[in-house]
């Protein structure tokens, strides 16, 4: 499911990033690989915050129903 | 012997706090990431003399991806600092360490400093430094520059690593990537270090990153294509055998060996999981109902502090000051050397009320800025790029769009400069054409003399509004270039949000300190040299002769053959056009010379007279009018100069400045138009 | 003598100024005289 799907303050995992390359790029980047645990913050509208690994993105809602995860 | 050592690190990472403890430099340190753009220098002049440090942008890995990414790889690859030393934010460890595994891929000589160790230590994260040094193989040293704890031993250490890189001595590396992966690896070795060992290459590194797939390297290195062959097929079985592809391949092969590290190095108390306070604080910050009115609210607050009574108690300070103590003095002065009459009228006439009527206003201004300080150094400033986002993307741009429009409030020409960071050319371009009409601080005294003069009762209100003005048409012109001349896709935004802070009174000092100062150093050179000449131009006709009427000189002529164009906007005369004329100069000086104009700098005559002055030629209406062109036209040559540069096309700096003109005389026209059909007059 | 001492120096002043940054202007350099704070502004070297 995609992780807009995920509800607030619930861990999910990681599992294949649709998004375009240099996007996917930055996310593996930033520690959002395949497997890493992801948990979303805060949403507003459709954006997020996420924690992954300890640090806090920002996530647009389009690169967000790209990223597919798994409930754990 | 100089060495030249550089810290990497992320963005937020402290670096820049790390830079300014070595070398006693008073950088400007940013709360969100993006800000340096360029490489800054110092030497480390509390520590050691001849050490040179430099300070690169901000990134989160070595891929070549994004500007400052190339910069700082560059600069490492080709300049070869003797020491690279990677800042890594301790608190947040595991994300930083990615980019001290393609840092050590590099195998340069490295020192890890662990900074903001207070903040990890609070959170009782306990984070085993000898087995780190163990695991990584290199030094690692705790610190936290924000304390100057550590800054020291990090400079030393740094010199006993630069010393053993000189006597060529290097620890055989063991391997960070796993066994499939280094075993290609080894195998793509093979085919360059032929060629590498002659040219003197790193052919470890360059094989890593030609395997990684980095058109970058590809192309900087002149690979022949026998092996660009070869290493297709490698590509291949490597992408097969882990069904992936290779960037994922690569990056999730570092993440599982970071893993590895600070599961058996770092205890954390708290965990990864679970909410902080600064979470908390975001989901109240960021709620969808709560979050544009609280930002809209805080805004409105700081304007309503910085230009009511606190801000009008240093008016009246520093204008007492000025004109008593400083026009007093130098009219004595000048007196007792018996100096010509010109000479008099040049000094007090031209300079005196050309300066003095911009400097009167440079403590609201400070004010201002510290507490846009504030909000950028708690971190609520990337928030407001975060909420701005679903706001901006209906408008067609993308929160990150929001950043370089930010430090447009500041100036007009690091804001510009920021807009590199985009990657999409018609995102920089559009962004380069909005920023301008982001309120920079020099359009400020213009604002505060007219609010003044004219809107004494709610002068925040006016300002704020004013501000307001230029963000809606900033948007406004977003919707209609976008669906127009700038047609593209909206940009992803995805960025890192620094944890809040509690900001360092040093840090807040040094940002009033730096508005402070710049404003004084301008004062001192462009706008002293703005003041000399508008005093000649309005004291002389074009036959040198000096005149009675400065409606007679030569910038009464100027102004007289351009005021027609404003005068459907309310303020046709000649002086109000050559104050927006002269503006391009720099925005302060249209206060400068309606300052010179309106015969300011007689001794006892205080600044404030000028609002009085004023009064016979603006009315409120008129004054609005004004104060709508000012934040909206063209910005100051040295903007002009970096938009010119930026968008390195004359063409589009003529669009974008032409448009500026354009959108500022059609607003103000309406609100005059307009105004005047409702009574007003 | 202190007029054109006085006037003389007032006057040079603003002629460097002028010149210096126009000068820099034409070299496509930062002219940086607007209120940026030094970290925000960097004078682009021959980049």
């Amino acid at each position: 499911m995609p992780l807009t799907m995920v509800p607030l303050g619930k861990e999910a995992i990681v599992n294949v990033c649709n998004a375009k390359e240099a996007t996917k790029k930055f996310l593996e980047t930033l520690g959002i690989t395949p497997g890493a645990s992801i948990c979303v913050i805060s949403e507003m509208g459709g954006n997020l915050i996420v924690n992954i690994k300890g640090a806090r993105v920002a996530i647009n809602r389009g690169v967000a129903q790209q990223l597919m995860v798994e409930a754990c | 012997m100089t060495y030249t050592f550089a810290l990497v690190g992320n963005p937020n990472s402290g670096k820049t706090t790390m830079f300014n403890e070595i070398t006693g430099a008073a950088q400007h340190v940013g709360n969100w990431p993006g800000v340096t753009v360029e490489k800054k220098e110092g030497k480390a002049r509390k520590i050691k003399e001849d050490v040179k440090i430099i300070d690169l942008p901000g990134i989160y890995s070595l891929s070549p991806y994004s500007l400052e990414e190339i910069i700082a790889r560059d600069y490492i690859v080709d300049e070869k600092p003797d020491v690279v030393i990677n800042i890594v934010d301790a608190s947040n460890i595991e994300r930083n360490l990615y980019l001290t595994l393609q840092l050590k891929e590099l195998g340069v000589p490295l020192v890890l400093v662990l900074n903001m160790i207070d903040v990890a230590d609070a959170r009782k994260d306990r984070i085993d430094i000898n087995e780190l040094e163990k695991y990584l193989g290199i030094p690692v040293i705790p610190a936290s520059a924000s304390k100057n704890s550590g800054v020291r031993e990090v400079v030393e250490k740094a010199l006993v690593v630069a010393e053993t890189a000189k006597t060529g001595f290097v620890k055989k590396d063991h391997k960070v990537l796993d066994d499939i992966i280094e075993g290609y690896l080894d195998e793509v070795e093979k085919l360059i270090s032929p060629i590498g060992n002659a040219k003197g290459w790193n052919s470890r590194w360059i094989s890593l990153k030609l395997l990684e797939g980095d058109e970058k390297v590809k192309e900087k290195y002149h690979i022949p294509t026998n092996i660009i062959k070869d290493l297709k097929s490698f590509q291949e079985k490597l992408e097969k055998h882990y069904e992936n592809d290779l960037e994922t391949v690569f990056a999730d092969s570092r993440y599982k060996y970071i893993s590895r590290v600070i599961e058996k190095t770092v205890k954390k108390q708290l965990g990864n999981s679970g909410l902080t306070w600064s979470d908390k604080v975001d989901r109240i910050v960021t709620n969808r109902i709560l979050a544009i009115p609280l930002f809209l609210s805080i805004m409105y607050a700081i304007f309503q502090i910085t230009f009511g009574a606190i801000g009008s108690f240093t008016i009246d300070w520093v204008d007492g000051f000025m004109s008593d103590a400083v026009a007093g003095t130098l009219l004595r002065w000048l007196e007792a050397g018996g100096v010509a009459e010109w000479l008099r009228a040049l000094v007090i006439d031209g300079i005196v009320a050309g300066l003095g009527s911009m400097l009167v206003f440079v403590p609201q201004i400070m004010l201002l800025f510290f507490f846009l300080a504030l909000l950028e150094d708690t971190g609520y400033m990337a928030r407001a790029a975060f909420i701005m986002d679903r706001f901006l993307r209906k408008l067609g741009l993308s929160g990150k769009s929001f950043i370089p429009m930010l430090l447009g409030f500041g100036c007009g020409v690091p804001a510009v400069m920021a807009s590199r960071t985009l990657e999409s050319e018609k995102d920089r371009r559009l962004t380069i054409i909005l920023t301008p009409f982001m309120s920079c601080g020099a359009k400020l005294p213009v604002y505060a003399l007219f609010a003044a003069a004219f809107f004494s009762n709610n002068q925040g209100a006016i300002i704020f509004s004013i501000y307001v003005l230029g963000i809606v048409i900033a948007i406004l012109s977003g919707i209609l270039l976008k669906n127009s001349i700038l047609k593209g896709e909206v940009a992803p935004f995805v960025m890192e949000l620094p944890p809040y802070r509690i900001p360092t009174l040093k840090g807040l000092g040094i940002h009033m300190a730096e508005r402070g100062m710049a404003f004084i150093k301008k004062a001192g050179t462009i706008i002293f040299a703005a003041a000399v000449m508008i005093w000649f131009l309005q004291s002389f006709d074009f036959s040198v002769q000096m005149v009675e009427d400065p409606a007679d000189s030569i910038l009464g002529a100027m102004g007289k053959a351009i005021a027609p164009i404003f005068a459907p906007l309310g303020f046709g005369d000649w002086k109000s056009a050559v104050a927006l004329l002269t503006g391009l100069i720099a925005k302060e000086v249209v206060v400068a010379t309606l300052g010179i104009l309106y015969g300011l700098g007689e001794v006892g005559e205080e600044v404030t007279q000028l609002g009085v002055a004023l009064q016979t030629a603006f009315t409120p209406l008129k004054a609005y009018a004004f104060m709508a062109f000012t934040v909206l036209y063209m910005p100051c040559i040295a903007a002009f100069g970096a938009i010119k540069r930026e968008m390195n096309s004359w063409k589009w700096t003529f669009i974008a400045v032409g448009y500026q003109t354009g959108i500022a005389w059609i607003v103000a026209f309406l609100i005059y138009q307009i105004g005047r059909l409702f009574g007003l007059s | 003598m202190i007029n054109w001492i006085a006037g003389g120096l007032i006057i040079g002043v603003t002629l460097y100024v002028i010149i210096s940054r126009a000068n820099r202007l034409r070299k496509g350099e930062n002219v940086c005289g607007c209120d940026c704070s030094s970290g925000d502004c960097y004078e682009n070297k021959g980049k």
